[in-house]
């Protein structure tokens, strides 16, 4: 064995046999190829309606806002609800306010006064 | 002397360019008979590169899907068998690298621990202890001396897999077979 030939190493090489791979091993593969179903594409009807919609949907807003004040007014409260600004402001409140009741003395303190009232 | 390589690609009946071109023209029985004529030693290469059996079952799958997503990249005059090797070794190689046993060219020259007791006791026959040899292997020549058991004494193509000079390759083959005398040895040597 100590010293076998570079021929002899080559034939013992050759006469190696290949691992076996796992059991499922060729499912798996089949399956994430050729066996694969393409995801199912979006009808051209279907996102052709909904991109109708849409449009219809806002064109429709700043003519309904103009006709009457209420509209006008939720689009506004809408608009503004929707501001980073506002949300952040929103954010701050609610933290500050579970922060608050979070205290036990801030809290022992609001249910005192509201006992002597 | 003429080698005779253990390897379903051999001789294939259909080439494999038939069946690449096949799949490209959305025949599945084309990449199917890839899979079959491939599947063996792809896995034998991944497992003796990563030697960890589920890395390499994953690594195995990984080429596969990556060759089929890619197909239509494939050059008709290159061959098949290197194509996939190299981009199933490439899998091993960023499996390694993941987990962070993969130190690139700085690899350092040395033979590993070894098989363990359980793959000592499985080592009774010449294949047997040939495979614990090459396990026993650092990493640069399990890969070299694998494909050189897959890919016959193709030097140019171990070179186009491994991604290193021909002359590299030619050293390592050299150096990896001095190893694994050395290593087959000292196995006979063992009560």
């Amino acid at each position: 064995m100590n010293d076998r030939t570079d021929d002899e190493l080559d034939r013992l090489l050759a006469a190696l046999p290949l691992d076996e791979p796992p059991a499922g091993l060729r499912a798996s593969i089949l399956a994430a190829t050729v066996q694969r179903v393409p995801a199912e594409p979006i009808d051209p009807w279907e996102a052709s309606a909904w991109g109708l919609l849409l449009a219809l949907a806002l064109w429709l807003v700043p003519h309904l806002s103009a006709i009457n004040g209420v509209i006008a007014t939720i689009a506004r409260t809408s608009f503004t609800l929707t501001q980073p600004t506002t949300l952040i402001w929103l954010t701050v409140g609610v933290t500050a306010a579970f922060a608050a009741s979070a205290i036990p003395d801030f809290s022992a303190g609001i249910n005192l006064a509201r006992k002597g009232r | 002397m003429a080698v005779e390589v253990h390897i379903e690609a051999e001789q294939p009946r259909t080439s494999d360019a038939e069946l690449v071109a096949r799949t490209l023209a959305g025949d599945p029985s084309g990449f199917t008979a890839l899979v079959e004529r491939y599947e063996r030693s792809l896995y034998t290469l991944a497992v003796r590169t990563l030697r960890d059996r589920e890395e390499a079952r994953d690594a195995t799958q990984e080429a596969f899907v990556k060759a089929y997503r890619s197909l239509h990249t494939f050059r008709p005059d290159a061959k098949f068998s290197t194509w996939i090797f190299s981009i199933c070794y490439h899998a091993c190689c960023d499996r390694l690298k993941r987990s962070r046993r993969y130190s690139g060219e700085e690899i350092p020259d040395r033979a590993d621990a070894g098989p363990g007791p359980e793959a000592q006791a499985i080592a009774n026959d010449d294949a047997g202890r040939l495979r614990a040899a090459i396990d026993a292997l650092p990493e640069k020549y399990r890969s070299v001396i694998t494909l050189y058991h897959l890919q016959g004494k193709q030097y140019d193509e171990i070179a186009s897999v491994l991604g290193v000079p021909l002359g590299t390759i030619k050293t390592h083959i050299f150096r990896a077979k001095e190893q694994l005398r050395q290593i087959l040895a000292a196995s006979e040597r063992e009560p």
